[in-house]
């Protein structure tokens, strides 16, 4: 402001000025309020007495700067507490979110998965739903059910199942209708195309790390559990989340010979005959040709960190039809579980190898001798399985494990509102043996067989390729036959 | 000009070594109704009065003194209530407000402790006043001959302490005197005429129409302001204070002070153009005005800041020398 401005004659302060009690009082702020306003009014007009107010302050300059109060560690965070709060909250809904979603999905896989093997099998694969261009959706799921899951580390597999879990489409079912009890409702009472699809697709992978069913199948089988999960009875879940516990260890990680170069510990790693694909804990792919003898590290053409290495399988294209097929059979199926009796008989019995030991992870087919619709689980630890939610009937019962022939009893009646026990001993076989049992007949006698005999067309039964797929942390997906030259998906 | 002092002429800088007059028996006048016996029993134990050699009745008599003076914190007119009394005289530096007036009705050990507690702090807070040793030592030896009541008027010994009514501390109180005494002594030693008191020359050239418009606008502004925005703008354009300065003053933060003084400024635009506008400009021809010279215009700023708009505080005072 201008000097110039400043310049004029003092009017001078009418009346009295505040004193000095009145004055000090105001500068420790122990005037009412009516009487700062008051002296606040003066001030304003009285230059004396600002300045006296100014020179009565307490001297600023020799002021101690204000100790650091010991305040708690959370001060001045108080507006991201709540934040926090709430991201923490979301994370911990969407990892309960997504657990829930996959201990729901696992049951089923066990109750459709064939013969899980720790031995890397030879990529032979009869038949395999592909990708519908149409669809992400389909495409998505077609992508996971073409992968051909190598046996893989505890990590690998829990990355799997949180993919399978994040996918909207695979995730079937609500809580009162567990996944497992439905496949045997879907085996009974109809000849749903897609799961007998599905469980071929399996067969054909024979060692195959077990994969839930809504991944297995195609697009249109998954919505199509969906729906058959709204119209089943309400079912017990106890051994599906058994066989939930069991599912995991029957899957055998990858040996290593050698540790990797980078001396980190395997991130992901899938295997295809001898040769071995590997990421480390800092995102470096390593490969090996001859089973984790020798590495070499892979130049890697893509600018993000790859996350994840599995194995998959391309296959031609015949999504489409199994998508149409497993729609026009779900009103049948719908109707068909309005007509079932209550289902309220178990089997259960412990599979045993000659020598009376007990035979985790073999699998037992349930088959329903009137309609051939057929149940597989998986036994535990201890050699048991529990097949529930039967209609009373005859059944025929099939084990097979790796390393023992089928094994098969026929006849065996399971009465309504009891638990029948039937035990399997085993004999040592070749895993062949059970390959061919499994793929001479549909677990599920369908009325609509004939729309299965599209997986049969010779397009779909020539034998995939299997390659590797690495999966970036942005989502992208290179594929590569050899793991040397990689393209992106 | 009015001082904040009284008779600062005659204020001797050194003490004089002669014997106290006799002190006066009551320092204000006497109130209409004394307090519950209970409720002095309880502020005079609180106060350590006894230690100051002041009984139960004259702390009582002063108590109510302070009481009918300020009106127990009301505004003038208002009737307080006996939780309002009460709570009022809890809320005073009561053994501060013993000790000044055990002062300055002369009792000896009131002196011997104010003395140990307050004579070097009062020393410090002179030569910080003052910038200078000596003159500080000085300045806190006439004050503390001034509180020592070495003055009488109407045959009655009179010390500015019998004025400290316990609302803010003691400390604080001495700190304010020393700087009126210190104004004064200035005052009387510095017989400069201020530049601000110069009379500026009349201007020669015309005074164009706009620029009167404008003056008239920003005079009609600054005189609609709030007192407390006007003391904002002075202690800041005027007394060039610093932020920090006039937030110890008001008792916030200096962002609050910087904030609130962009929004005066602000508003201050926009009630400017406001009236220029009503005054008959455009909004164009409003905003250019506001782009003039502020030497062409012929305002006082000092004036239109300190215009006096209210006389509470003069009717405040005057209610209470009645009392």
């Amino acid at each position: 402001m201008s000097e110039l401005l400043q310049s004029g004659q003092f009017p001078g302060a009418s009346g009295h000025h505040p004193d000095a009690d009145q004055l000090s009082a105001f500068i420790e702020q122990a005037l009412p309020t009516h009487e700062r306003r008051q002296v606040l009014a003066h001030l304003a007009i009285c230059q004396d007495c600002r300045e006296t107010i100014a020179l009565s302050l307490p001297a600023l300059e020799i002021q101690p700067a204000p100790a650091p109060a010991h305040r708690p560690w959370w001060h001045g965070w108080s507006i991201f507490v709540p934040a926090a709060l709430a991201v923490a909250a979301s994370v911990f809904f969407v990892v309960h979110l997504r657990r829930a979603n996959t201990s729901i999905s696992i049951p089923a896989q066990v109750a459709t998965s064939k013969q899980p093997s720790p031995i890397v099998p030879p990529p032979r694969q009869a038949s395999a739903p592909s990708r519908s261009p149409s669809a992400a959706e389909q495409q998505a799921t077609a992508r996971t059910a073409n992968r051909l899951a190598q046996p893989p580390a505890p990590s690998a597999l829990r990355l799997q199942q949180d993919e399978i879990a994040a996918a909207p489409q695979a995730t079937p079912q609500p809580a009162q209708a567990p996944p497992a009890a439905l496949t045997g409702e879907s085996a009974q009472s109809l000849p749903a195309q897609s799961h007998a699809s599905a469980n071929r697709l399996i067969l054909a992978a024979p060692a195959a790390a077990p994969l839930p069913p809504s991944v297995n199948a195609p697009a249109g089988s998954a919505a199509q559990t969906v729906s058959i999960a709204g119209a089943a009875p309400p079912l017990n879940t106890v051994s599906d989340s058994s066989a939930l516990r069991l599912a995991q260890p029957a899957a055998p990680a990858v040996p290593l010979k050698n540790p990797l170069p980078s001396g980190l510990a395997v991130a992901s790693i899938a295997a295809n005959g001898p040769t071995l694909l590997a990421i480390d804990a800092h995102n470096a792919v390593f490969l090996s040709a001859d089973s984790g003898e020798h590495w070499t590290a892979v130049s890697a053409p893509w600018h993000d960190r790859a996350v994840r290495v599995s194995l998959v399988a391309r296959t031609p294209a015949n999504a489409p039809a199994m998508g149409a097929a497993s729609g026009r059979s779900l009103a049948t199926f719908a109707n068909a579980l309005r007509l079932q009796p209550a289902m309220n008989a178990s089997l259960s019995g412990v599979i045993t190898d000659a020598s009376g030991a007990v035979v985790s992870g073999a699998s037992v087919t349930v088959r329903d001798a009137s309609t051939s619709a057929g149940r597989t689980v998986t036994t535990d630890d201890k050699g048991r399985y529990l097949a529930e939610g039967l209609a009373p009937g005859s059944y025929s019962i099939e084990a097979a494990a790796p390393g023992f022939a089928t094994q098969r009893v026929a006849n065996v009646a399971v009465n309504a509102s009891r638990q029948t026990t039937e035990n399997l001993a085993l004999q040592p076989g070749s895993v062949s043996e059970s390959v061919t049992v499994e793929s001479s007949a549909d677990l599920i006698a369908s009325p609509r067989a004939a729309k299965s005999k599209a997986l049969k067309s010779p397009q779909a039964a020539a034998p995939p390729q299997a390659i590797f797929e690495i999966t970036t942390d942005t989502g992208e997906r290179w594929t590569s036959t050899d793991g040397a030259a990689w393209r992106r998906e | 000009m009015d001082t904040a002092s009284s008779n600062p002429d005659d204020l001797p800088l050194s003490v004089a070594a002669e014997e106290p007059l006799p002190v006066a028996p009551l320092l204000f006048d006497p109130p209409a109704a004394l307090l519950p016996a209970a409720l002095v029993e309880e502020l005079w134990l609180q106060a350590d009065a006894e230690a100051c050699n002041l009984s139960r009745a004259e702390f009582s008599h002063l108590l109510a003194s302070v009481g009918a003076k300020l009106n127990h914190n009301l505004p003038p007119g208002a009737r307080t209530d006996p939780s309002h009394t009460a709570a009022f005289y809890r809320s005073l530096h009561l053994a501060e407000l013993a000790l000044a007036q055990a002062c300055a009705l002369g009792r000896e050990a009131a002196w011997e402790r104010f003395i140990g507690q307050y004579r070097g702090p009062l020393i410090q807070a002179a030569i910080a006043i003052t910038g200078s040793a000596s003159l500080g030592e000085e300045l806190a030896d006439s004050l503390y001959a001034e509180l020592y009541g070495l003055r009488e008027r109407d045959g009655r010994r009179r010390s500015p302490l019998a004025t400290y009514t316990g609302r803010g501390s003691l400390a604080g109180w001495l700190r304010t005197t020393l700087v009126q005494r210190f104004r004064d002594h200035h005052r009387r030693t510095h017989r400069e005429t201020p530049l601000e008191n110069v009379d500026s020359p009349a201007p020669a050239a015309p005074v164009a129409a706009e620029t009167t418009v404008l003056a008239s606008a920003v005079t009609h502004t600054l005189l609609e302001l709030d007192p407390e925005d006007r003391f904002l703008l002075a202690a800041y354009y005027l007394d060039r204070q610093t932020l920090l300065q006039i937030a110890h003053t008001l008792g916030v933060h200096e962002a609050t002070i910087s904030r609130r003084l962009k929004r005066l400024v602000a508003s201050l635009h926009k009630q400017l153009l406001r009236n220029l506008c009503s005054s008959g400009l455009s909004r164009a021809a409003a905003e250019e005005a506001l782009g003039a010279d502020p030497r062409d215009i012929e305002i006082n700023l000092r004036v239109l800041l300190q215009a006096s708009q209210s006389s509470a505080f003069s009717a405040m005072r005057a209610a209470s020398d009645r009392l």
